[in-house]
């Protein structure tokens, strides 16, 4: 069965699936960015474009939280609301 | 710059300001040193704070870094300085004496560099300057923990160079041999004498001596050296 994405959760998947060249279907709620092969260097590129997707400043103490799209999410959620 | 108050961290402070840095001093026990200092860098014209907290405990440690970064702006040179010594043999030393120099000689370098690293892979520019220690190297008969505790550093800073080589962010250690600090009182007049016989200068070194060469590890100028252990001692080793 499909996931349902809201709109924050859609935007990551977007920014993750470019930075990670991922396709849809890998990048699921579940989906640490290890696990789509990505490191700590795919990471830092995924925090930049997160913040540049939601005109956001993310602080270092919440940017070492982000190792998968739940956190990704969590952080930016945070942020934009 | 952590363990900044005394000995070596007050000399590396006092010299990376006089060559433009805005200094974050950590300390754990001295208030008044610490603040002097502060005061004496505020007067070369620099920005300087002092955050006192063990960087034993963890939580301290990354409330340091963020209260840091946000007094001072992003930390670009981080000096790991901070150690204790509890002298024993080891058929003397209780489990405490293993586990507080542990503690905080390594886990606390753990600690405090883990955020501070990642700020600088984000700006991907940054100085990492680990203290260790000769013993770590020659290794000082009732050392086994601070020998440890500095070998560990070593271990560390060769790794971590190597993580953070991508981000053009360099890692070394220094290791001084024997330095006029606060930490040497702990030393027998006789034991003195006999590494002095030993020193091929001749002399104990000074904190000044050490500072020197971390303000050079941490310029532009070092940029092409990284997961190095530098040794300070004199000649000794």
């Amino acid at each position: 069965m499909e996931e349902e994405f809201d709109e924050i959760e859609g935007k990551v998947r977007d920014v993750i699936k470019e930075v990670l060249q991922a396709d849809d279907s890998d990048v699921k709620k579940t989906a640490t960015i290890a696990d789509l092969g990505g490191d700590s260097l795919s990471a830092l590129a995924i925090l930049s474009a997160l913040e540049r997707e939601f005109d956001i400043d993310i602080p270092d103490d919440e940017a070492l939280k982000i190792d998968s799209f739940a956190t990704a999410v969590e952080v930016v959620r945070k942020r934009v609301n | 710059m952590t363990g900044a108050s005394r000995g070596i961290g007050r000399e590396v402070a006092l010299n990376l300001a006089r060559r433009g840095a805005d200094v974050a001093l950590n300390y754990q026990q001295s208030d008044d040193a610490a603040g002097a200092i502060e005061s004496e860098i505020v007067k070369l014209g620099r920005g300087a704070t002092r955050v006192k907290c063990s960087v034993a405990d963890q939580a301290a440690a990354e409330r340091m870094a963020m209260t840091v970064s946000e007094t001072l702006g992003p930390v670009d040179i981080l000096v790991n300085n901070a150690g204790i010594v509890r002298d024993k043999f080891l058929v003397n030393m209780e489990p405490e004496d293993w586990i507080d120099v542990i503690q905080t000689n390594l886990v606390g370098v753990f600690n405090v560099t883990k955020l501070i690293a990642f700020s600088m892979m984000r700006r991907r520019r940054g100085r990492i300057i680990n203290i260790s220690s000769l013993s770590a190297l020659m290794g000082a008969a009732g050392q086994t923990n601070y020998a440890a505790s500095k070998g560990g550093v070593i271990g560390f800073t060769k790794s971590l160079s190597r993580e953070l080589a991508p981000f053009g962010i360099t890692v070394n250690a220094v290791a001084p041999g024997y330095v006029e600090t606060d930490m040497l009182e702990t030393m027998s007049e006789e034991a003195m004498s006999y590494y002095l016989k030993l020193i091929p200068l001749g002399r104990i070194g000074t904190p000044e001596d050490v500072a020197e060469l971390v303000a050079f590890l941490a310029s532009d100028r070092a940029s092409y050296i990284t997961g190095q252990v530098i040794k300070v001692d004199g000649g000794l080793s």
